[in-house]
């Protein structure tokens, strides 16, 4: 048995000697002299994410050191810009999308900026009329189908009711996810007051509703159900990294719930010139570029190139959305009357 | 020396301890809690609270918390009971293997467990798919999943080691002197169980129950996928959606408050039920080869183990298997493949993406490792002080470090941000981390030192005193050597939890840090379900292997 303890003390200790080469970044929030410090969500700043890329790219540009942080997902970003307001450590802000516009702007956490590369955007895309919080990137919620499983596609929200897809569909929660909260309220932005009713139709259809996306992505390529709830952009991973078109993105006649994402300047940084030139780096057309591999979504710049496997993600020809301001009164509402419905 | 210069001493040497606690869990958390009282509006109110607490549907999901959590408690105990027995009265081939395995679940983040138990008692999995070319039924046969009875399997699954490990390290130490009178007397071996084991181990069943009580209390993932959605829905759920969706935290604050009130009250009458029971001890028993054993009970005990080891292994085969698979272009059927494997260690093409994984483990060793030692100690000398105390004094100490997991994690996370916005040292981190995970695991390994602890303080101490040991002495001979086993036990569980354990790491850190959990759950968030499993399958390996050399060492002693 000591043979054992000794083999584990030697891997560990082989491991720390392979990981010291690795230098140790300085860790927790620094307010460095000439660094640029920005708060992003974590999948985007993880070692798959645009982010290691894109401070690359900022860095090679102009000089200035970038350091990225991260406190979980977007909702935790917020929270935790919300609790600095008063004393700062972060200069820019990626990551507030459309959902959280309204929350953010109401604590007024961002300083208005327009950079020239605006003119490159879709006009439908710039999702804050005040001008504090600039697109960088977007995507649409879609239904993705197993075709292995599935002979025909749904071909709109009402045709997944349908008996024929009994418990053959993956949601996730929209109390514990944003992908989920879309879904939910891109049945309100079809179905009005009605999606109530949608929903209790829809209930036979569904096999689980996972916690997160990411379980229930898992959950679909395992093969435990033949379509799951992802974005439009999904069948493109499958076919750049597995080189496999077995998952398509079904298209709904009735247009699919859109997320914008946006970057903004904190409010109260000193270091305003690099932040703006940041900004600017972020919709440039190399910053672009990076975008779909890494983050899968759209880049907002219109002559920005896509990458060949977003043939299979397909855009859909009409674009939902509901207003900020009602998605930030009405979600305590819509979240209760779809938890006491969906729990009967 | 006099005794109460020992006892001077014991309260100093919990100070670093009691600070951590103070620093790190008590006071954040008080601060996020009083929210329900409308603190952060400027005033005291009982409106949130009274919400609360008047809408019948919190006491409908309280209720459902409720039920499911004791019925999982009580599965997990009847799972466990026979395992215990064999595991501390007979010897048998590959029984450090089976001991090292059976906690392996508890170092992997639940996402992958989840998804294991899925890939094998999916309506797709390995178990429905062997079952359908057996039969040639078109449908999957087992549909297990997506109810309450996969709740109730998987949160089984999940903690039935917590009680078998304790219990089995509590009755090893037992004598069957009474059971073997008793059988003189004329008792049946049923009658014997029930009046004379039962109330024997009882402490270390409570001291179980009352872990895998809180954990299936506050659970999330398992309810909410397998449970096959909002049906089921628990009070963490709520807090989870009324804190992080709603940015309601008064509101999330009330019912963090109503689900501490709920579970604290469960735990009152565990421990206290514990109370009136008589602890007793001797020394380490003599195992017994499987074979002296009659073949009826042999059998049962094969088939036991059998059971034990499918349900446990099985899941956990789904993930290694999974790492080894990659889907053939274009079809979807899977090849062997060590691509993963290769990635992950940086060799070959795409190292680039996957150099973080030494980093990974090695940040998540080092954490781990320095939470087990720095706990040993902090654990000690709070059983020291805990000892000190007399009855009453000892079931509300014990309800105190219990807090951490009776309090909703989405309410501690709230207070990590707190602690990490506030705090601006950057050398701290590391420091900080260890501490978190110190109150995380502290109350696993008080569970399972305290019930031999307090024995061998109230009962071994004094006779070595009387013998003319001094108190310090005492402890040193005789104290520690019989606590020994069981903090092996409560180390391999801290190590698990510290290990998998993700949202301190990623809150007090800023991202900065990258271990294993984290980057599992990153590989999953980027669509890499494969390269997680090759992640998960390497952490499972250097847990078996730590837990093993954990088990040797105990065998030893």
């Amino acid at each position: 048995m000591k043979r054992i303890v000794l083999l584990v003390l030697s891997v560990i200790l082989l491991l720390s000697g392979c990981a010291k080469k690795a230098t140790e970044q300085t860790t927790e929030v620094e307010e460095l002299p000439g660094t640029l410090t920005v708060y992003a969500y974590d999948s985007f700043i993880s070692d798959w994410g645009p982010g290691p890329q894109i401070v690359e790219g900022y860095e090679a540009l102009t000089g200035t050191e970038v350091k990225m942080y991260s406190f979980g997902d977007a909702g935790q970003l917020l929270q935790r810009v919300i609790s600095e307001k008063e004393d700062p450590l972060s200069d820019v802000i990626i990551g507030i999308d459309n959902n959280l516009l309204s929350r953010a702007l109401e604590a007024q956490l961002f300083e208005p900026y327009a950079p020239a590369a605006l003119q490159h955007v879709d006009k439908a895309l710039l999702f804050d009329p005040s001008g504090h919080l600039v697109p960088f990137d977007y995507g649409y919620f879609s239904i993705i189908c197993n075709t292995g499983m599935l002979d025909s596609f749904p071909a709109s929200l009402e045709e997944l009711t349908s008996p024929k897809y009994e418990k053959s569909l993956i949601l996730t929660d929209p109390r514990t996810s944003s992908p989920g909260l879309g879904f939910l309220l891109w049945t309100i932005a079809v179905y009005g007051d009605q999606f109530v009713d949608y929903w209790e139709r829809l209930k036979p259809s569904i096999l689980t509703i996972a916690d997160g996306w990411d379980t229930g992505y898992g959950l679909f390529t395992n093969g435990e159900a033949p379509m799951v709830l992802s974005y439009t952009t999904s069948p493109a991973y499958h076919v750049e990294y597995e080189e496999s078109t077995q998952y398509q993105a079904a298209l709904f006649g009735e247009g699919h719930y859109l997320q914008i994402e946006g970057l903004g300047i904190t409010r109260g940084t000193n270091k305003s010139d690099e932040a703006r030139r940041f900004v600017e780096y972020m919709l440039s057309v190399e910053a672009q570029s990076i975008i779909p591999l890494t983050n899968w979504m759209y880049p907002v710049r219109e002559d920005v190139t896509l990458p060949a496997s977003y043939e299979y993600a397909p855009k859909p020809s009409r674009m939902l959305s509901l207003p900020s301001s009602q998605v930030d009164s009405e979600i305590s509402s819509y979240l209760d009357t779809w938890t006491r419905l969906m729990s009967r | 020396m006099t005794a109460k210069a020992d006892r001077n001493r014991i309260l100093v040497l919990s100070v670093p301890g009691l600070l951590i606690l103070l620093s790190l869990f008590f006071i954040p958390v008080l601060l996020i809690l009083v929210d329900a009282f409308g603190w952060s509006a400027g005033s005291f109110s009982l409106a949130e609270i009274k919400g609360v607490l008047s809408d019948p549907y919190s006491w409908r999901i309280a209720g459902f918390t409720l039920l499911q959590a004791s019925l999982s408690t009580v599965c997990s105990l009847l799972l466990a009971l026979p395992g215990a027995y064999l595991l501390s009265h007979y010897s048998f081939p590959g029984k450090r293997m089976v001991r090292a395995i059976l906690q392996v679940p508890f170092v992997l983040p639940s996402i992958l467990v989840v998804l294991g138990f899925v890939v094998f008692f999916g309506n797709s999995g390995v178990l429905n798919s062997l079952l359908m070319s057996i039969t040639g039924s078109p449908t999957p046969p087992i549909r297990l999943l997506y109810s309450f009875k996969a709740i109730i399997l998987a949160h089984t699954f999940y903690n039935f080691p917590i009680a078998l490990s304790l219990i089995a390290s509590y009755w090893e130490h037992l004598s069957d002197h009474q059971e073997l009178a008793a059988a003189t007397l004329g008792t049946g071996p049923v009658r014997s169980f029930f009046t004379i084991t039962l109330p024997r181990i009882a402490p270390a069943i409570l001291s179980a129950a009352s872990l895998i009580f809180l954990f299936c209390f506050t659970s999330f993932s398992i309810i909410l996928v397998l449970g096959g959605g909002p049906r089921f829905t628990t009070l963490e759920v709520q807090i989870f959606q009324l804190a992080r969706m709603q940015f309601d935290l008064p509101k999330a604050a009330s019912f963090a408050l109503f689900s501490l009130g709920i579970s604290l009250a469960v735990l009152y009458v565990y421990i206290n039920s514990g109370r009136k029971l008589v602890i007793e001890h001797s020394q380490v028993r003599r195992t017994r080869g499987l074979k002296e054993l009659s073949v009826l009970p042999r059998v049962l005990s094969l088939i036991y183990c059998l059971i034990v080891v499918l349900l446990i292994t099985s899941p956990l085969a789904s993930i290694v298997a999974t790492s080894f698979l990659k889907p053939l272009s274009r079809g979807g059927e899977l090849v062997f493949t060590l691509d993963w494997y290769r990635q992950l260690f940086g060799i070959g093409q795409g190292s680039l993406q996957f150099s973080g994984a030494l980093r990974a483990i090695r940040s998540t060793l080092l954490i781990a490792l320095s939470t087990v030692f720095v706990n040993i100690l902090i654990a000690y000398s709070f059983s020291s002080l805990i000892a000190q105390l007399g009855r009453r004094g000892r079931s509300w100490s014990q309800m105190l470090i219990m807090l951490p997991m009776a309090i909703s994690s989405v309410v501690i996370g709230l207070g990590y941000s707190l602690i990490s916005a506030n705090l601006r040292e950057p050398r701290m981190v590391y420091l900080l981390i260890v501490c978190a995970h110190i109150v995380i695991t502290l109350p696993f390994m008080i569970r399972a030192i305290l019930p031999t602890y307090t024995h061998a303080v109230d009962r071994f101490l004094p006779v070595a005193m009387t013998l003319g040991a001094r108190p310090f002495q005492g402890y040193r001979h005789v104290v520690f050597p019989a606590v020994l086993s069981s903090t092996l036990s409560g180390a391999v569980f801290v190590f698990a939890i510290s290990s998998g354990e993700m949202h301190a790491t990623l809150m007090l850190s800023g991202s900065t840090i990258s271990t294993i959990p984290i980057l599992l759950y990153r590989l999953i968030g980027s669509y890499n379900f494969h390269a997680a499993c090759a992640l998960g399958t390497v952490l499972m390996i250097l847990s078996i292997l730590l837990f093993m050399a954990a088990g040797s060492k105990k065998e030893v002693l």
